[in-house]
Formats: structure tokens, sequence, C-alpha cells
């Protein structure tokens, strides 16, 4: 490549990988212990532990990394420009490479089994969230330099529309420095000092707020490299062009503002705040379906174009004339059903009565592993395929097993997650280690855990087999032009508004949504008597 | 790479404030309509009398009268029964035979001998009623948790097997056909027994008081009750002159009731026959 910065972007999908396929085999393990079978080592301890490095890595580590070592690709790629700084982004990775370890490390000691949204009063080893501190702080990092990178590309391109794949990257560099605060002030405020013994007792009404903040746009961080995906890549490797330019800015705007006053209908249940602004956070988190119809609408529209370009006739048949074979263009299409599936669930959870019936049940595990593991993770796969190749300058001489990898994937987590949701409905609680089947009240579930269980194997099998198609690139054979080339919009833009091309007005307007949303939520905490719980420390051996 | 033409035009400053213009119209109206419904709409739908200022309060969880607005736990514990294993055990081995004798000597003259009241407007019917619930009654009388100038001394006569047996003995005797014609019950009446008031804070009766007995274990069979002693307890329960239910739980339904909702509530449970379960 032409800028030198391929060990810099294989350095943090390597690492967003190496653990992601650590933590798939954790979570086939929980499956197991899950179905009453009695795997090795199963033990309640052993479990949460198990389930805390998990959740830690799948949620901070994995995709934080991928989106770091992506959004640097597209930084240099899109805009054709270095990065403004190497020893930043260096920095970045060896802070979040050290903050994974620090993390990781005091779990698998059975010293901060808290699970990954570490609900105090529970507490574990300091090491713990300063590990995850770390993370952030590292992803702080890429937070600047891709902000930075756009201002120097506009100043240097006065008036031109920014790349929509940069333009995606900066909407998730802005999402994610939103998003961080509320667990950032957690960590700093509440956890660490009581991890530390500084303080005995925590206001676990604030300390869940505060994590809601971060845990509902922490998802669209997730996401959205999956969106850009969609927008500049999805229609380039089905041969069109993209529909339109314009809805995938707005989509990207419309994620940013719509993900974030939102995260208060995790706490629909929760005694702590009142109806008044829950019900305004499910209304603002009803609003959330306009860019994924968006999406939807503009990419099968683009993927339509591709078909009918390619010979395919009649109302559906563009459909079959798509080139299936390519990993991007299949993972797209898989993705996009995993979306739909995921979608109706999340509209049951958003929705203040129904959400009663499935709270704290299965179904909210099945619902995010879904979306998160299904719909995204597919894509992560799929951005990998397309790029790792670029970053080594070979190709794949076969793309069956790229291809087997995804359908493995996609079946493993239908099979996964379609029974757990039955599960959730039947009444099964989550975060629980060990269920007796020999109960009868419970005795019906075993047979939908067991297929569950099955599934979470699929899915195993499906990560090992990506490790082992990224491993067999590096003897592939070499390529002489590896570029890479980003969908363009059909009739691309010439010119944009400023509130298109920037992101002024939508920070003032997230500004604006959050003070509203969790102004007085939060302000409540501190206006009002309350009643802090005690901490309970888990690391009860130091 | 850049040229002029790509420029914008001079008019690009008003195509910002035209941006910014109805962005800000469309997000304020939209946060203030939510809040609106949210804040104001909703809540007072909910609400048994006209009240904006409360159901705004209540709305974002300030309402003075909140049992957790005090900040303070001075009430003494509403009673000594705890659900402990000795408790369930006792319960399982109580004699309803032993029971039978001395709801003979002590308890016929009102409750009658096969659990039927005398004069159910002042002593409830018993027959048919839960173990726990008449255990738990007792036990209360005796320790003064629940008072009554009759039932007291009648209690406090009573060993702690004894309470277990007689509770057993009317538990097993079959219950009170519910007396009296169906009148006619509102149906907001109606929903507040099926489905309570949840933005009141009002769980539905059934969910502890229904056929499948998913409450609490000391919660009673309401059903074959006379209505007037029904609204009795709950008058008693609103004013916090009666508070044996453990964690306040029927003080707090009861005092957001109306005196029309209480009325209509004793009526449903007093005059209705339980369906078949």
């Amino acid at each position: 490549m032409k800028y030198r910065v391929e060990n810099l972007i294989l350095a943090h999908i390597g690492v967003s990988f190496a653990t992601l396929a650590a933590a798939a085999v954790l979570g086939a393990w929980q499956m197991t212990v899950r179905s009453g079978i009695d795997p090795p080592f199963a033990t309640p301890e052993t479990y949460f532990a198990s389930v805390s490095a998990h959740g830690t890595i799948m949620g901070y580590v994995m995709p934080t990394l991928f989106t770091m070592g992506f959004g640097y690709f597209v930084a240099v790629t899109a805009l054709d420009q270095p990065l403004p700084s190497m020893r930043l982004a260096w920095a970045g990775f060896w802070l979040a490479a050290v903050g994974t370890v620090a993390a990781i490390v005091p779990i698998v000691m059975g010293k901060a089994t808290v699970l990954y949204t570490f609900y105090p009063p529970l507490t574990g080893s300091v090491f713990y969230y300063l590990g995850v501190l770390l993370i952030v702080v590292g992803s702080w990092a890429w937070v600047a330099l891709m902000i930075w990178a756009m201002a120097i590309w506009k100043r240097d391109n006065p008036g031109r529309p920014v790349p929509l794949a940069m333009f995606g990257t900066v909407t998730n560099a802005y999402l994610w420095l939103w998003t961080t605060g509320g667990v950032a002030v957690e960590i700093i405020f509440q956890l660490i000092p009581a991890s530390l013994g500084w303080t005995q007792m925590i206001d676990v009404g604030l300390a869940r707020t505060l994590f809601a903040w971060t845990l509902h746009p922490i998802v669209y961080f997730w996401l959205l490299p999956a969106y850009i995906a969609f927008y500049t890549m999805a229609p380039q490797a089905a041969g069109a062009p993209l529909y339109s330019d314009v809805m995938g800015r707005l989509s990207f705007i419309l994620l940013l503002l719509f993900s974030l006053p939102v995260g208060m209908h995790h706490l629909f249940m929760d005694p702590e705040h009142g109806t008044a602004f829950k019900f305004l956070q499910a209304m603002l988190t009803a609003l959330v379906v306009l860019p994924t119809l968006l999406t939807i609408f503009t990419i099968s529209a683009s993927m339509e174009i591709a078909g009918r370009l390619r010979g395919g006739k009649g109302l559906f048949g563009w459909i079959a004339a798509l080139p299936w074979d390519r990993p991007m263009v299949l993972a797209t299409c898989l993705s996009f059903v995993l979306l739909g599936f995921g979608g109706f669930g999340g509209v049951v959870n958003m929705a203040y009565g129904m959400n009663a019936m499935i709270h704290n049940t299965s179904w909210v595990t099945a619902h995010f592993h879904l979306i998160f593991g299904g719909a995204v993770v597919i894509m992560y796969y799929a951005i990998t395929y397309q790029i790792w190749p670029i970053l080594l300058g070979r190709e794949a001489a076969d793309v069956r097993p790229l291809r087997l990898q995804l359908w493995l994937w996609f079946i493993g987590i239908i099979i996964t997650t379609f029974p757990w949701h039955v599960l959730g409905l039947l009444g099964q609680p989550r975060r629980i280690a060990t269920f007796d089947y020999a109960n009868p009240a419970i005795a019906p579930w075993q047979p939908w855990v067991f297929v569950s269980m099955f599934g979470g194997y699929l899915m195993l099998a499906s990560a090992l087999l990506f490790v082992w198609n990224i491993a067999t690139l590096y003897r592939a054979r070499p390529v002489g032009d590896n570029r890479m080339h980003y969908a363009v919009a059909v009739y691309p833009p010439a010119r944009l508004p400023n509130a298109l091309n920037g992101f002024a007005l939508w920070n003032w307007l997230v500004l604006f949504l959050m003070v509203v949303a969790y102004g007085y939520p939060l302000g409540q905490f501190f206006l009002m008597d309350v009643y802090p719980g005690l901490v309970h420390r888990v690391d009860i051996g130091s | 790479m850049s040229t002029d033409q790509d420029k914008g035009p001079p008019d690009r400053r008003a195509e910002d404030r035209l941006w910014r213009f109805w962005v800000s119209i469309a997000a304020g109206t939209f946060v203030v309509a939510s809040l609106l419904v949210g804040l104001v709409v909703l809540p007072l739908r909910e609400e048994a009398r006209f009240d904006p200022w409360g159901a705004i309060c209540r709305a974002i969880g300030i309402r003075k009268d909140a049992p957790t607005a005090t900040g303070k736990s001075s009430d003494p514990p509403a009673s000594s029964v705890t659900w402990s294993e000795g408790t369930r055990l006792g319960l399982l081995a109580a004699n309803p035979a032993s029971g039978g004798t001395i709801v003979k000597d002590t308890c016929a003259a009102c409750h009658g001998e096969a659990g039927v009241s005398v004069d159910p407007q002042q002593f409830p019917n018993l027959a048919g009623q839960t173990q726990e619930a008449i255990f738990k009654q007792l036990r209360d009388f005796q320790t003064g948790a629940r008072t009554s100038d009759i039932m007291a001394p009648i209690a406090q006569a009573l060993t702690e097997a004894q309470t277990k047996d007689v509770a057993a003995y009317f538990a097993a005797q079959k219950p009170v056909e519910a007396v009296g014609s169906s009148p006619s019950v509102s149906a907001n009446i109606v929903e507040l027994a099926h489905i309570g008031a949840p933005a009141r804070g009002i769980p539905s009766c059934y969910s502890c008081h229904g056929q499948s007995r998913s409450g609490p274990e000391e919660a009673p069979v309401l059903f074959g009750q006379s209505a007037s002693y029904l609204e009795d307890q709950l008058k008693k329960f609103a004013s916090a002159e009666r508070r044996n239910d453990m964690f306040a739980r029927m003080r707090t339904i009861a005092k957001q009731l109306s005196p029309e909702e209480m009325h209509g509530m004793a009526m449903y449970y007093g005059n209705s026959r339980p369906a078949k379960p």
C-alpha cells in the first residue's frame, strides 16, 4: 500500500480476531454448561468468570480494535493521504493492548467476576476497571486521528464532499466519543474508588444510568463499520454504483442522533426513574428505524441495479443474477436477514409494555447475540476478507472456504439465538450459571438449550475456519494491483451542504438531546436523597 | 485536486441557516410532543382524579407520599412472621383434626364450625382460605401486629402449633359459594383487578390474590368474603389503621385507590363467583 499503514491495521484487526477466537471457545463452553451437561471445570464461579471474559472481549476489545483498524484503513484509502500521526495511532494501539491484558488477567484469576456490564454493588479488582479504561483511552487516540484526518482533507479539498466511507467513519468516531462518556464517568468516579476501598457505598441507580448512557450507543459503534461496508463496499462488490450517496450520509447522521439519547430503554423496569423520561427515550429509540429502513432501501436498490446490469430480468430475476460467489455480496444479504429478525426483537425490547415480559430473560441475550454476533460480526468477516488481501498484497485462490465460513456463521447464529429467544419467552432468566432440569417446572427448557448449544458449536467452527482462512492467505499468490475501490454513487454529489459534509450541527443536536433525555434523570441523583448500596467486593481473596 | 468550481456558491451561509432552522424545528417538536405525552397526558390518564401537578411529579418520580420519599424506615416491622423453612415444615406437619377440636370450642361461635361465618360483614369466612393466610393473621393477632379487641385474647391463648392446626382445619373446609347476585361492576374496576394501573404503581389484584397463588404466601383468597368486610379492610389499609401487611404492600396500594374504587373492588370480590380453576 501507498502509506505504509499495513502493520498498524494488521495489528489492530489481528488482535481483535485473536481475542474473538478465544471468546468463541468460551462461548461454546458456556452454552454447554447451561445445557445441563457437566463439562470440565464447570462451577458457578468459573461460569461467571467465563461470561465476564467473553463479554469483556466481545463488548470492549474485539469490536473496538476492529473498528479502529478499519477506520485507519478507510482514512488512508478513501482520503488517499497518510495518517496525521502514526505515533499517536501506535500509542492508542498499545494502550488498548495493555488494557486488554490488564482486564483479562484479573478475570482469569477470579478477581473480577462482575460480567462486562459490571453493575455495582458488585466490584472486582481495580486492574480490571483500569484495563477497560485503558482500552477506552486508547480508542480516543483513534477518535482524534479520524477527526484530524478529515479536517486535513477538508482543508486540502475545500468545498468537496468528504468520501462517504470516511464520513461514516468520522460519524462513528464522534458517536464513540459521546458513547464512552457515561461509562468513563462511572469507572473513574464510582467503580475505581469503590474497588480500591476508598468508598463503602455506591449509588447503584446512578451507576446503572451512566452505564445505560453507554450501553445502547456502544451497539451502534459496533454496527457502523457494517453500515459503512453496506454503503461503500457491497455495491462495488456486486458490480454496481451506490444508489444514493446522500441517503448514506443521512443514515449515518441519524444513527449518531438516535443511538445516544435512548439508553434508558435498558432501565424500563428500574425503580430509580419515573415514567416520563423512560417514555421520551422510548420515543427516541423508535426513530432508529429511520436509518435502518433508509439503508435497507438504498442497498437493495443498489443491488437491483447490479442485478439488472448483470442481465437479471423481471420483478425478482435480478436477485438470482447477483454475484453470490463474492463473500461481500453474500455477507450483506445474510446480514440483512439477521438484521431483520433482530430488528423485530428490538421493537419488542423498546416497547415499554412488552419489555416487562422479556426483561432479564434469555430473550435479551439472544437478541444482542443475533444483532451483534450475527448481523454485525458477519460483516466484520466480510470486510476482513476484502481488506486483508489488500494489506498483504495477496489474493485467495479459492473463495469457497470463505463462503462456507459465512454460511456456517449465519446458520450457527440462527440455531443459537432462535431457541434462545423462545427460552426467554418461556421465562428462562439470564445471568444464571446452572439449571436443574430435573425440576419438572423447567424440564421443558432443556431441548431448546441443546439446540442452542449445537448452534454455538457451529459458530465456534466458523470462527476457527475464519482464522484458518486468514492464515492461508499468507501463502496465497501475490497480486500486482492492490488498491481499494469504494462504491461511487450513481450521481456522485458535486457539492453538499455543510450539514451533510460535517458534524458541527449534529454534535450540537446530540448535546441538546442528551441534556433533555439525561439532564433530569442524572440530575435527580444529586438533587434528591438517594439510597446507595453497600459495596460488595467479589475478590474476597485479596 | 480541488478547483474553484467545486467551491460552494455564495449563499452557503443561508443554506446552513435553513438546515439549522428546520433541524431545530423537527427535533424540538418531537421532543416537546414526546415530553407532553410522557410527562402529562399519559400520567394524567392514570390518575383517579384530575391533578396535573401530581401527575407530572409522579411521572418524574417525586411523589410526596411515595413510601421511599421520606427516606426513613421508622415504622416497626409489619409482622414477625417469616416464610422460613421452619414455618413451612410446621405448616406441613399441622394436624387438621386437632385443629377442628379447637375450632369447635373457640372459633365456631363467630366463624362457624365449617368456616362459614355467622355474620360475614363482621367476621370473615375462613372455609377454604389458605393455611398460610390464616396462620399469618393468627400470629399477627398474637404479637399485636394486627389489633382487634376480640381476636387478640383468643389468638393469644393458642400455642404456635395450635394456630397451625386451626389454619389447616379451615383451609380444608369447602369454600363458601359467593353470595347474592352479581351486580354490574364498572369496566375500570375489572381492569384494576386484572391488569392493575402500572403507571400508579398498582399491580393487578390477581397477581397476588389470583387462582394461581403466585403472590406472597400470606395473600388471602378474596372471593367469598362479604363486600363490606373487604371495603372496611381496604379503608383500614389506606389509613394505615391496619398495618400488618409485609413491606406495606397493601397500604401502598390502598392509599392510591379512590373511595369509589375501594367500593368497586369490594363489590367485585365480594359478590362474584370465583372462576373454575
